[in-house]
């Protein structure tokens, strides 16, 4: 029996792997909005292993053993193939509005990925079949091998480079197929399992490719930068955050926030990109004129604060450390939350790093912004947040479904409080067209003021822009006649045009950088008057209502009404219009609906009918609500709560780690009482739906509240704390599935593969419809669905078998 | 002559004159669609520059599409033409095109020569045309397909485009094609005091907005963002 727990355990974690660093390295080739599409993918997989079990019961039962030997070294076999056809399908995501082959591309590339996911998924309901009388075990060990699979994944991010992603997982795959294959004791069976494995090893050496670069899709920035003449990588740094490349070049010319009056040379640079995209520029400190400097954006606070103390959101390339630096700042605080820009850094500038920062007084803090300034009582007379100093990726539109807990009321809130007297919060966005990002800046300004029982907000804010970026300045106290003339002055000289200042004059807009209407101004003034606020935020084309922490999804700009312009102008002008993001998870959830519905439900369907007219055991419909309720509350409640601990734990990797690892770890132990439970009377096992539902309400209610009181802490007590919060709803979660599996498995293996199916296809429905519920109603509701989905499975429980 | 090679002269010939009817069918095929182009996409979208409407007319865009997506090389989208590049979506060109104000006697430089498309409807209307490319493979072919296609106004450059082509300075307009973080000075200094600039900004595959940068008689800059997709204005009147 340990070399069943062990091979399912193994499974379970190669699963969970597979698809973590698959995302990973489609988010590097590619962009964000394919881990959607694994996602999708991976729970697709576990629907269909379900039918094929169903379909194919005799065969499975017959060759059960046989099936797990060879669909473990099959997966470490197939695993680097079918990524390396993938990267030679000529499938571009961009082209999809107007060729149809790409149609066709789509769907091969998401049939090669999805393979190695029914193996696995067969694989793992293989066990299910093989012990039906210790199902609860089964699911036990499923589930703590993918909670661990997850903290394997993290592991792996640190300490292997992306390359070698699918090459760790084809290992684990054919690991996995050699421990279940020392059930053959005869020496040739075993010789014949060493050279087997051996040999894909060895594969899966050969096929990986040395790197991924050849792979990257060439309208990313890193491909970009190197088609550029005598332009190269000279370092590449990865973890879990992601990977980072540094690229040294001549022509490297990377300056946002500069004015068009600037007429020296451009400084010599090189630059910095995340995940092979959004290029941020490293400059020598000893190599820059001051006219660069003078003529940037961002010099607009300088000019009004001598000798701030300021505080930098982010390291970016360094550069708004260098121009405060050049501004005469008596201090300098840049927190950067990923510690491989500072390496990246501290070995590529140019002048001795550790020198210049010491000179230069400048502190960095490896943290994130948001527990830092929640938990620091320092004041700063500048705090400066923009597009260049974070270093994530950059596409707009297609991160709408990013969690984004600095740009949102609460969090300009702290960051006003943390503000010395006079002091400046600077917050910059990249200008679009049409208006949307800096209209939301403004919004989202207005009403922390506001939230901050700020009297006359519009005396303590200033809107400038430049042709590529925006920036918001707000003060904790009205701006003095003084500052204000400083920064006109500064405005007028550099050609970047005013939107908005107390008492401004709509003549004294749009004038360097025109636009056809002074939509700025007219937004900030609509924004600014009360009564017109409502009525502005209902009729703009956009969502450009501030973001907050219960739906903090600042680049979410979609609204259904725009969704009728955007099917008229389909495959012309939609694109600067659509907001990918949230786009791209209807398409997902449509696709997966559609997809899954044809492998998983029909089969289903057919089956079903096919055991009714059989006359064997009848599988109720309340049968298939149960299944049905537990795949979707499971994936809204698991999602749901990952998007709260972000902003506990303020990092996504650990949040998402500890979230899905202890929700799946804690759940298997909790699947273990299942057992215990299925042989109690109706009253005792209905006790976890109701106490889950009783949970999701009370973290829906006082999860916020909670996090605010201690959201001080040091990041492993909250580490800690999150596990022990998510622990008892975890417990619960992991009982009703293997309760249910236990009820229906003597009844045969076909209703086993079909509740087993039944489950996967609304997984897959609840993972992708969890970010549109959230963007829609807000994390609260979200949670407060996935716990009332519990109460609507035990109604099914109860109506089955009472 | 026997009778069987007269017969098989005579059906040579047929093959020949139907070819050649099939060639002038396409011709006149490709024709209507550049006009069908400039009716639908362009002119109603409100460019009257007669001098641009007749350079997109006359221009064969499909020879400058890859064949991979020549089918498309008419349609109302900007195309991929390989090395992360695009060639522009036809209104747009047309409308960069005629923002310049160009006439027989402008002297105009292009940044970004791309696929040689946009150089080759500005050689349709200007006196000379100067075009740098940064890439050496993309401004080769540009450069044999443009000497192909008889332009012989159109200078191509394989260099670096920030540097503008001072040899040839100043220029009456500069269309930058490539993607822009910032404005080169030395691109500025090399616009003819009166002459104008004209950016796209936006990613590929986007309908871009376009920044015109004017510099006035004294030497002044302006920037003027173009819209060129409707869009709902705000409600608000003043």
């Amino acid at each position: 029996m340990i070399i069943t727990f062990l091979t399912l355990f193994l499974a379970a974690v190669t699963f969970l792997v597979y698809e973590i660093l698959l995302m990973k390295t489609l988010s590097i080739v590619g962009w964000s909005h394919y881990a959607y599409m694994v996602v999708s993918l991976s729970m697709l997989g576990l629907g269909f292993s379900g039918v094929i079990l169903g379909l194919f019961p005799k065969f499975f039962r017959q060759n059960r053993d046989i099936c797990i030997l060879i669909g473990g070294f099959l997966f470490g076999l197939i695993l680097p193939l079918t990524f390396y056809i993938n990267q030679k399908l000529p499938l571009n995501y961009l082209y999809l509005v107007w060729d149809w082959r790409q149609f066709i591309y789509v769907g091969v590339s998401y049939f090669l990925y999805g393979i190695p996911f029914l193996i696995i998924s067969v694989i793992l309901a293989i066990f299910f079949l093989r012990h039906p009388k210790r199902t609860n075990q089964i699911y036990s060990v499923n589930l703590l091998g993918s909670g661990f699979g997850v903290f394997c994944a993290v592991v792996i991010m640190h300490y292997v480079q992306p390359e070698k992603y699918i090459f760790v997982c084809g290992v684990l795959g054919a690991l996995m197929a050699f421990i279940w294959g020392l059930r053959y004791k005869k020496p040739n069976k075993r010789l014949i399992l060493s050279f087997v494995f051996i040999t894909i090893l060895l594969i899966n050496f050969f096929l990986i490719p040395s790197s991924l670069i050849q792979y990257i899709s060439e309208y990313k920035g890193l491909p970009s930068l190197l088609r550029l003449p005598e332009t190269k990588i000279i370092d590449t740094y990865f973890n879990p955050f992601g990977c980072l490349h540094v690229v040294e070049g001549e022509k490297i010319r990377i300056a946002s926030g500069l004015s068009i009056t600037y007429k020296e040379r451009m400084p010599l640079q090189k630059a910095i990109t995340f995940d092979a995209d959004a290029p941020s520029p490293i400059l020598d400190p000893g190599n820059i004129n001051s006219a660069f400097f003078e003529d940037l954006i961002f010099s607009a606070a300088y000019n009004v604060k001598s000798k701030p103390k300021v505080l930098l959101i982010g390291a970016g390339g360094f550069a708004n450390a260098l121009l405060a630096n050049y501004h005469n700042s008596r201090y300098i605080k840049v927190l950067e939350i990923n510690p491989k820009v500072i390496t990246a850094l501290e070995k590529n500038m140019a002048t001795s790093f550790c020198r210049w920062i010491k000179k230069a007084n400048v502190k960095i803090t490896k943290t994130d912004a948001r527990s830092y300034i929640e938990k620091s009582q320092e004041e700063f007379d500048i705090i400066q947040m923009d597009p260049a100093g974070t270093l994530t990726s950059s596409a707009s539109g297609l991160f709408a479904q990013n969690e984004d807990y600095l740009n949102t009321v609460e969090s300009y809130k702290l960051f006003i409080r943390r503000l010395a007297p006079d002091g400046m919060f600077m917050i910059s966005r990249w200008m679009n067209t049409p208006a949307k990002d800096g209209i939301k800046l403004f919004a989202t300004g207005v009403t922390a003021l506001e939230e901050l029982d700020i009297e006359n907000p519009q005396n303590n804010l200033v809107l400038i822009k430049n042709w590529d970026i925006i920036t918001l300045l707000i003060k904790k106290d009205p701006f003095t006649a003084a500052e204000l003339k400083n920064i006109k002055n500064f405005c007028d000289k550099k050609h970047f045009d005013i939107s908005y200042f107390p008492g401004i004059e709509k003549s004294q807009t749009n004038r360097f950088h025109i636009l056809p209407e002074p939509i700025y101004y007219l937004a900030a003034q609509s924004i600014l008057n009360k009564q017109e606020r409502e009525d502005f935020f209902t009729n703009y084309i956009f969502n450009v209502r501030p973001a907050v922490d219960n739906k903090p999804y600042f680049s979410h700009f979609f609204k259904w009404s725009a969704l009728p312009y955007l099917i008229k102008t389909l495959g012309r002008e939609w694109i600067p219009f659509a907001e990918y993001g949230y786009l791209i998870l209807l398409a997902s959830f449509i696709q997966s609906l559609v997809v899954g519905g044809l492998l998983i439900l029909l089969p289903l369907g057919i089956l079903v009918s096919k055991r009714g007219k059989e006359n064997s055991v009848k599988f109720k419909f309340n049968t298939w609500l149960y299944f049905i309720f537990l795949g979707l509350s499971f994936m809204i409640l698991e999602m749901g709560l990952i998007q709260k601990f972000i902003l506990f734990l303020h990092n996504p990797i650990y949040s998402a780690s500890i979230v899905i690892g202890s929700f799946l770890t804690i759940s298997g132990i909790g699947s273990m009482i299942s057992k215990k439970l299925f042989n109690n009377k109706l009253k005792y096992q209905l006790i976890p739906f109701i106490l889950i539902t009783i949970l999701a309400v009370l973290y829906a209610c006082f999860l916020d509240p909670l996090f605010s009181k201690l959201m001080g802490l040091n990041i492993y007590i909250k580490l800690l704390l999150s596990i022990i919060i998510i622990a008892p709803l975890a417990l619960l979660l992991g009982i009703p599935f293997p309760l249910g599996m236990q009820k229906i498995s003597p009844t045969g293996e076909v209703n086993t593969g079909i509740a087993w199916g039944c489950n996967g296809f609304f997984s897959v429905m609840g993972a992708i419809l969890t970010p549109i519920l959230a963007m829609l109603l807000g994390s609260q509701i979200v949670i407060l669905i996935g716990g009332f989905g519990y109460l609507l499975a035990m109604l099914m429980w109860k109506l089955k078998f009472d | 002559m026997k009778k069987s090679t007269r017969v098989l002269s005579i059906l040579f010939l047929i093959f020949l004159i139907g070819n050649q009817f099939d060639y002038l069918k396409a011709a006149d095929s490709l024709f209507n669609k550049r006009r069908e182009m400039v009716e639908t996409q362009i002119k109603k979208r409100g460019v009257k520059d007669k001098a641009a409407l007749k350079a997109m007319l006359s221009v064969p865009r499909h020879k400058f599409v890859p064949p991979a997506h020549r089918a498309y090389a008419y349609a109302d989208r900007p195309l991929p033409i390989g090395h992360g590049q695009t060639i522009s979506q036809p209104y747009i060109v047309a409308l960069m095109t005629s923002i310049l104000d160009l006439n027989s006697e402008s002297v105009v430089l292009e940044v970004g020569t791309g696929s040689g498309y946009q150089a080759a409807i500005l050689s349709g209307i200007c006196k000379e045309v100067y075009t740098v490319e940064i890439i050496p493979t993309l401004g080769k072919n540009a450069d044999a397909l443009l000497k192909g296609l008889k332009y012989g106004n159109i200078k191509v450059r394989i260099g670096d485009g920030y540097y503008g082509w001072e040899e040839y300075a100043p220029f009456d307009g500069i269309m930058v094609t490539a993607a822009a973080t910032y404005i080169p000075p030395s691109l500025i200094k090399q616009l003819k005091p009166g002459g104008k600039m004209i950016i796209p900004i936006g990613g590929v595959f986007q309908v871009q907005r376009l920044m015109l940068i004017t510099k006035k008689q004294d030497g002044s800059l302006t920037s003027e963002n173009i819209i060129p997709v409707r869009f709902v204005p705000l409600t608000r009147a003043d």
